[in-house]
């Protein structure tokens, strides 16, 4: 899917098990590249079912710890309401239905990587990455976003992605 | 001189004029190697499709490449019955691969099948396994196993913009595992008919988080093709051959911090058997070859530099009834290249190399024929959003050719410089979600091999040789089939070389147009499959070959088949793997000398129609164990190595360890 395409996909966009897959991948890509245990946050919207389910999605696909090379990913939910559960994480799920632009200063703030859906997140600057994962990968990267956040990627990864 | 030597020069001389023959239209001059600081295989696990530096030197997704490329992965490699590089290649679309003898293959792409085939570079981890002195590739001496191929990236065309002058007629990189992000320990016994024996071990191994090494190393042989003896390609005299070969290659790979990565490697190769050279008749040919290279990289956030280093040094010894020609061969090659992300929607490339080629023939009192080159080159990418993309790359060489000891006053042009350009342009133009347009066109530069511009020999006279000139123009369609998690691919292209070089002389011009058409998915998720198409039309003018009279030993639009549909079928289910593949080759015809002699009169001989099956069966006895039995042209087809030898029935059994 072209990513003009992408960004104009529907917001109701879900994360997929694979796609969660592609994330836990694309954080293996920063510099300095993480490993080891690393926490990732699950954000979602309380009352949004649309968030709750895609937040329950997100931590079953990650299971117990999603094991990426030297790289596990150990979720934990939180709530959009309480962004102190943010606190040790360097990953973040973004699901759809939260207010991205109000979380998008506290995950900066704290330089961590957010992925997300929803082709607007990254698109507003608010999420470093959007994937899609069917038909075929895509990955778009918000150079605001990432600035924001002091955090960046290999030139390598940079080049067969969208930076936007 | 006295009469004897004087007898002994003429005899050598006239060796090396064949020889030089042999080498016709060979290229020297060679590749930078470029970026590979990309994690291969984590990036086909987070993209579903492998990632290839080789087309423009900037890391792309296989399906952004603005070529009609073939990358073979793993799994590709797992699934086939061929035991070599050359017999994993001659299962895709565009490419013949020739078997003149059990220990020679030549890989041909988009027309011209010919011994000594030296159009096609083929690297290794970009560090060139391609020979200079001739210009041709001894695949059994490259130093690689089967067990340690990340994968095998083939770019069909010239694309002299990037590698310079030896990419013609298509480019060959074997992409090997690297330790930091691979670990394995693989070992294989296989036995077979004719007398083939096979050992090899490969590992990669993390020694720390900074420090990886890998190490690998393989023995072969087998005995020689029992048709040779009856064809006309027989050698003359009682030369008995049972060809091996044996390799050995490490190298250490270095991360000291995230952005920055280094390899060192070695690698060495015995490889003795019997060869066709381009004057077809059979020669002793003993290789040793020995390289060593160094490759480091960083990521400076706005791109990423690599500086790379490598050091051929081939040691060949040509048995003739005359005696033994040695010939060494020392290659030195040093590059430096930037890649940089300008914005969003360009990337640049801006790199510089350094080479020098020596040759020495033990003819002549060992006199040597080099040549040092300096090029530049540069390449633009530009996305137009996510409609298209556009590439244009352009790559000047200058060599500085020079004989020593020589006369320069009888032949002045033996001192003088040579430089030409490559270049390289394409579009890729998105046609939706699921389908793209390719439109792609070069200017490809073949130099002559250091045998053709000369050994020190009176009476050669390669001094006026020139560069083979390749134009060529491709359109290719890509079609996702999401369904059978396939793809289908329609390339029509056209190549004109101009200069054809043989010997020592520039001798016509050669056309080679066509189409191949390929089709590969999944039938069900445990039946991977692939078909393709090959048209080949070709058209040679070679003023000096008329009327059914060879005086250069070059029949390419005769030599090429023009119709090659090849089919291959897996099964995959845990402990079984079964693999089927058929190659249909229209007829076609290949040279040969009158008595297998060199300087014999030439003439063309019939190779049938063939089809050719091939098939593989393996069983997991545990995690670690694998038995498989094989087999090649299991219909015995005479004609299924495009020889004039006859091809055989080859079966094989082994176990393979992994750990």
């Amino acid at each position: 899917m072209p990513a003009a395409a992408m960004l104009a996909a529907p917001a109701s966009a879900q994360m997929t098990d694979s796609a969660v897959q592609v994330a836990g991948r694309v954080a293996t890509f920063l510099q300095p590249a993480l490993s080891g245990e690393v926490t990732a946050a699950i954000l979602y919207q309380p009352g949004s079912a649309a968030s709750e389910n895609e937040a329950r999605a997100i931590e079953r696909a990650l299971g117990r710890g999603l094991a990426v090379g030297a790289l596990r990913l150990k979720p934990r939910r939180v709530s959009s309401d309480t962004l102190a559960g943010l606190a040790g994480a360097k990953v973040a799920f973004v699901t759809t239905g939260v207010n991205y632009k109000a979380l998008a200063p506290a995950t900066a703030s704290r330089s961590i990587l957010t992925i997300s859906s929803d082709p607007r997140c990254a698109q507003a600057g608010h999420c470093m990455v959007t994937i899609i994962s069917r038909p075929k990968v895509q990955i778009v990267v918000s150079k605001a976003a990432s600035r924001a956040a002091q955090l960046r990627f290999s030139s390598g990864f940079l080049m067969l992605v969208k930076e936007i | 001189m006295s009469g004897s030597l004087l007898l002994l020069r003429r005899k050598c001389i006239a060796r090396a004029t064949a020889l030089a023959a042999a080498s016709a239209g060979l290229l020297s001059l060679s590749p930078p190697v470029h970026a590979q600081s990309i994690n291969y295989a984590e990036l086909e696990e987070l993209f579903g499709e492998p990632v290839t530096t080789s087309v423009t030197g900037k890391p792309q997704r296989a399906s952004d490449a603005p070529a009609a490329l073939i990358i073979i992965t793993r799994d590709d490699i797992r699934r086939s019955a061929a035991n070599d590089i050359p017999g994993l290649l001659k299962a895709y679309a565009g490419i013949d691969v020739a078997g003149w003898t059990a220990g020679q293959s030549d890989v041909v792409i988009r027309g011209g099948v010919r011994p000594f085939d030296s159009r096609l570079l083929v690297m290794v981890n970009g560090r060139q396994v391609y020979l200079d002195h001739y210009g041709m590739t001894n695949w059994a001496g490259i130093g690689v196993q089967l067990s340690e191929i990340q994968q095998i990236e083939v770019v069909p065309g010239p694309n002299s913009a990037l590698f310079g002058f030896n990419a013609v007629s298509g480019v060959v990189n074997i992409i090997t595992v690297n330790p930091l992000q691979t670990r394995q320990v693989a070992a294989t016994a296989e036995v077979g008919t004719r007398g083939y024996l096979h050992v090899s071990q490969s590992t990669a191994v993390k020694l720390d988080e900074w420090l990886g090494l890998r190490l690998s190393g393989g023995y072969e042989k087998s005995d020689e093709l029992k048709g040779l003896a009856s064809s006309e390609l027989a050698p003359s005299g009682d030369v008995a051959l049972e060809p091996d070969h044996k390799e050995a290659s490490g190298e250490l790979y270095l991360q000291p911090g995230a952005p920055t990565e280094a390899s060192f490697s070695a690698t060495y190769t015995e490889s003795h058997h019997l060869e066709i050279p381009e004057m077809p008749a059979a020669i002793d040919t003993y290789y040793r070859f020995t390289a060593l290279s160094g490759r480091a990289s960083h990521d400076t956030g706005w791109g990423l530099l690599s500086l790379r280093m490598f050091r051929n040094d081939s040691d060949i010894e040509v048995t003739t009834p005359m005696g033994v020609l040695n010939l060494d061969n020392t290659v030195f090659s040093g590059s430096l290249e930037a890649l940089v992300r300008a914005g969003s929607a360009d990337t640049l490339r801006a790199g510089v190399e350094y080479r020098s080629n020596v040759l020495k023939a033990a003819l002549d009192a060992g006199a040597t024929t080099r040549y040092d080159l300096y090029a530049g080159s540069g390449m633009w990418e530009h996305q137009f959003g996510d409609a298209a993309t556009a590439t244009a790359a352009i790559r000047v060489d200058s060599l500085r050719l020079a004989h020593e000891p020589w006369d320069q006053s009888a032949d002045p042009g033996y001192t003088r410089s040579i430089t030409e350009w490559g270049a390289n342009g394409a579009l890729l133009l998105r046609l939706g979600t699921a389908d793209a347009l390719r439109l792609a066109a070069s200017r490809g530069v073949q130099a002559p091999s250091l045998f053709s511009f000369g050994v020190s020999l009176p009476g050669q006279s390669g001094s006026a040789i020139k560069p083979a000139i390749v134009h060529s123009a491709e359109a290719g369609l890509i079609h996702d089939l999401e369904p059978i998690a396939g793809r289908a691919e329609l390339t029509a292209f056209y190549n004109r070389t101009t200069d054809v070089i043989s010997g020592n002389s520039n001798v016509g011009s050669f056309d080679a147009f066509g189409v191949t058409a390929s089709l590969a998915g999944r039938l069900a998720p445990s039946w991977p499959w692939m078909l393709n198409y090959t048209w080949t039309e070709t058209d040679e003018n070679i003023p000096a070959n008329s009327g059914g009279v060879f005086v250069h030993s070059l029949a390419l639009e005769r030599t090429t088949p023009a119709h090659k549909l090849k089919a291959q079928l897996s099964y995959e289910a845990e402990p079984w793997l079964a693999t089927v593949a058929a190659r249909y080759t229209s007829p076609t015809e290949q040279l040969v000398s009158e008595g297998g002699v060199l300087g014999g009169s030439l003439s063309l001989v019939p190779i049938d129609a063939t089809l050719a099956l091939d098939a593989k069966l393996a069983f997991t006895i545990n995690r670690h164990l694998t038995a498989t039995v094989s087999g090649e042209n299991l219909t015995d087809a005479d004609g299924a190595d495009l020889s004039p030898a006859a091809a055989e029935r080859r079966l094989r059994a082994g176990l393979q360890l992994r750990f």
